[in-house]
């Protein structure tokens, strides 16, 4: 029940991994994540492999990430799993997402 | 517990400074008598010698080993007779006098030699001669001194204690040409006087060490007393006395610790000041603590009003339209915190026409239940201004986008059903689909629809509308994320396949029951583990025609 967040960094490109669960109790600290890692960043790509699932508080989070990439440069994702894949067209973010 | 004794520090101060003050005293004592006893003996050592040397003075040992061989006095051994004779009456000595020792053990293990006599002893009968054996005079001890002399060099001393008082004499071998020894030269001095003087130093020593010990004493525990005792005594019973109203009264304002007056300037002021600081941080800490709890009671309270408040938002009076035939309509939310983010609604926009709507609000607590009111209230204002369901989402998502600093969203789904020809106009965004249950066909389905994104997540949103139909006797289901994503103990997912197979079982069950049932095995499946999202449900039946 919890998140790890690693970040790998080239240039102005930054890749996250995200491994576990992203819900209530773990979306905060992606957030708080965002809000501070963030700044230099103009390519962010999210890994989702080892991503077991997302509340809707974790896509919450997911939102305000491609909000603020929106306004400096490109966000994307990558190996998404079916199961988030689901979750992503259900709600409809399938429209806003890169997901690839 | 521990049941020790307690010790006072009074107490302890008196024995260790008693101690104290006596070994002071004694180590004082015991220099004072060694340089004394030093300087002394020094003073009869050079006397003795002077003596000695004044005594042997050109003495013919050939002709003194002569006489003591054959027991007869020469010449020269009566001249030395009448030297030692003059010494003795000349100089403050106790004996001078030349002896032959024979052996270590009593008796006999002398024989004297020569002896000074004085004038008043020369009538005494048992003064010493030639050849006279000494008896018992000369202890075993003693005579070992005497005969290390005969084998050393120089002058041996030792001080004794004898018949007549205490002795220090001074011993030196008498040698004949060969430089062999043949008796031992000795005076005795007596050390009466030293000896006395020592015994008056060491009483004097003894008394003015007492006196001393209980000036100090006397002193020291004064002056504990008052820098020490006293004020940790006054310390103990002022943290006593604040334990004990701690204990007694639960108020701040009753806990005061009486100030024990401490003004040392030392560490005890320090630990004084220190517990007082405490003290009154505790009654802060206390006052905080009790602010903070009635603070939180208030909230507590106010937020089981905003359940309440918001639990009166949804339609809960059941049936709701009791002289309506056309449909039954049952719903139920329970959130996972005191208020929750999801919703539904029903209401008629006219006569014929049924809205349903089933939302969720992303993340939890009172965010989520204002932002929810929010888009509750929106919905139904905009459902019923007429227009197409895309075009009362894409406005009120237009609405939630300028008032969401929050980002917040909402995934909101909704139906509207003319009761007259069962065609159902929806709208979805982001939510969960809705499960149908086709009577002709007699299963329940998924339905598969196209959803837009959430609402209040980007503004600009288009969102588009479509359609269904429902015939008599079907059943339509509307629920949040909060079913199939409910988890047991071993994080699997309730999922879509449970809901599904529970509403078959259910299929002609009363509509409240029904959603009772679910409710009973979801939790039945989270076999005790939290419910982490709220779990709303609404179903309708369409029964007939209008």
């Amino acid at each position: 029940m919890s998140l790890t967040i690693e970040k790998k960094n080239e240039g102005t490109k930054d890749t996250v991994f995200l491994t576990g669960r992203l819900d209530t109790a773990t979306a905060p600290e992606l957030d708080a994540f965002a809000g501070k890692e963030l700044a230099n960043t103009q390519e962010l790509v999210l890994d989702f492999a080892r991503l077991e699932y997302i509340s809707s508080a974790g896509l919450r989070v997911i939102l305000k990430m491609q909000k603020l990439m929106n306004a400096k440069g490109s966000m994307k994702l990558i190996h998404v799993s079916d199961v988030i894949q689901e979750v992503f067209e259900i709600t409809g973010f399938v429209d806003i997402l890169t997901i690839e | 517990m521990n049941e020790k004794k307690k010790k006072h520090l009074g107490t302890n101060l008196m024995i260790i400074s008693i101690i104290f003050s006596l070994c002071i005293c004694i180590g004082m004592g015991c220099i004072g008598i060694a340089i004394y006893y030093k300087s002394t003996i020094n003073h009869y050592k050079k006397y003795i010698s002077g003596i000695l040397t004044m005594a042997a003075g050109d003495l013919d040992g050939d002709d003194l080993e002569q006489c003591i061989n054959t027991l007869t006095e020469s010449e020269k051994y009566k001249n030395r007779q009448k030297l030692l004779n003059q010494i003795r009456d000349s100089y403050d000595i106790e004996y001078i006098y030349m002896v032959k020792p024979l052996k270590m053990e009593e008796p006999d293990n002398m024989m004297y030699v020569i002896s000074g006599i004085g004038k008043e002893e020369m009538n005494d009968k048992d003064n010493a001669y030639l050849g006279k054996l000494s008896g018992s005079e000369y202890s075993e001890k003693v005579a070992e001194y005497y005969i290390s002399a005969m084998s050393s060099e120089g002058i041996t001393y030792y001080a004794n204690k004898t018949t007549f008082g205490y002795m220090y004499s001074g011993l030196e071998a008498v040698r004949n040409s060969k430089g062999e020894a043949i008796a031992v030269l000795a005076v005795d001095v007596s050390i009466k006087e030293m000896v006395d003087v020592l015994t008056r130093y060491i009483q004097s020593i003894a008394a003015a060490g007492i006196i001393i010990a209980v000036i100090f004493f006397i002193a020291l525990y004064r002056w504990i007393r008052r820098r020490i005792v006293v004020p940790i005594q006054k310390l103990d019973d002022a943290a006593n006395d604040f334990v004990k109203k701690s204990h007694e009264s639960l108020l701040p304002s009753e806990l005061e610790f009486t100030d024990p007056e401490i003004h040392s300037g030392d560490e005890i002021q320090t630990l004084s000041d220190s517990l007082m600081t405490l003290s009154n941080d505790l009654k802060s800490y206390m006052n905080t603590l009790l602010r903070e709890t009635k603070e939180k009671e208030r909230i507590e309270s106010e937020l089981s009003i905003a359940t309440e408040i918001q639990a009166s938002m949804l339609p809960c009076i059941f049936p709701p339209f009791p002289n309506v035939s056309e449909f039954d309509i049952y719903a139920s939310m329970s959130p996972a915190k005191e208020v929750g983010g999801d919703f539904y609604d029903f209401f008629m926009i006219d006569e014929n026409h049924l809205a349903v709507v089933m939302a969720d609000v992303s993340g939890k607590g009172v965010p989520a239940a204002l932002f929810m009111v929010i888009g509750k209230t929106l919905i139904k204002d905009y459902s019923n201004f007429g227009g197409s369901l895309g075009e009362v989402f894409t406005k009120v998502n237009d609405l939630l986008c300028e008032s969401n600093k929050e980002e917040l969203f909402i995934t909101a789904f909704e139906g509207v059903i003319d009761l007259r020809t069962g065609e159902m106009e929806f709208v979805n965004a982001g939510h969960e689909k809705p499960i149908v249950y086709h009577k002709d066909k007699d299963s329940w389905e998924v339905y598969q629809t196209r959803a837009g994104f959430v609402l209040a997540g980007l503004e600009g949103i288009q969102y588009q509308s479509g359609t269904m139909n429902l015939k008599k006797g079907d059943r339509l289901l509307l629920y949040t994320d909060g079913i199939p994503e409910a988890v047991n103990p071993l994080k699997e997912q309730y999922g879509m396949e449970r809901l599904v197979q529970i509403l078959q079982e259910n299929k002609t069950t009363e509509l409240d029951q029904m959603l009772k049932n679910i409710r009973a095995d979801v939790d039945k499946f989270a076999d005790g583990a939290e419910q982490f999202d709220d779990i709303t449900m609404l179903c309708m039946e369409f029964k007939e025609f209008k």
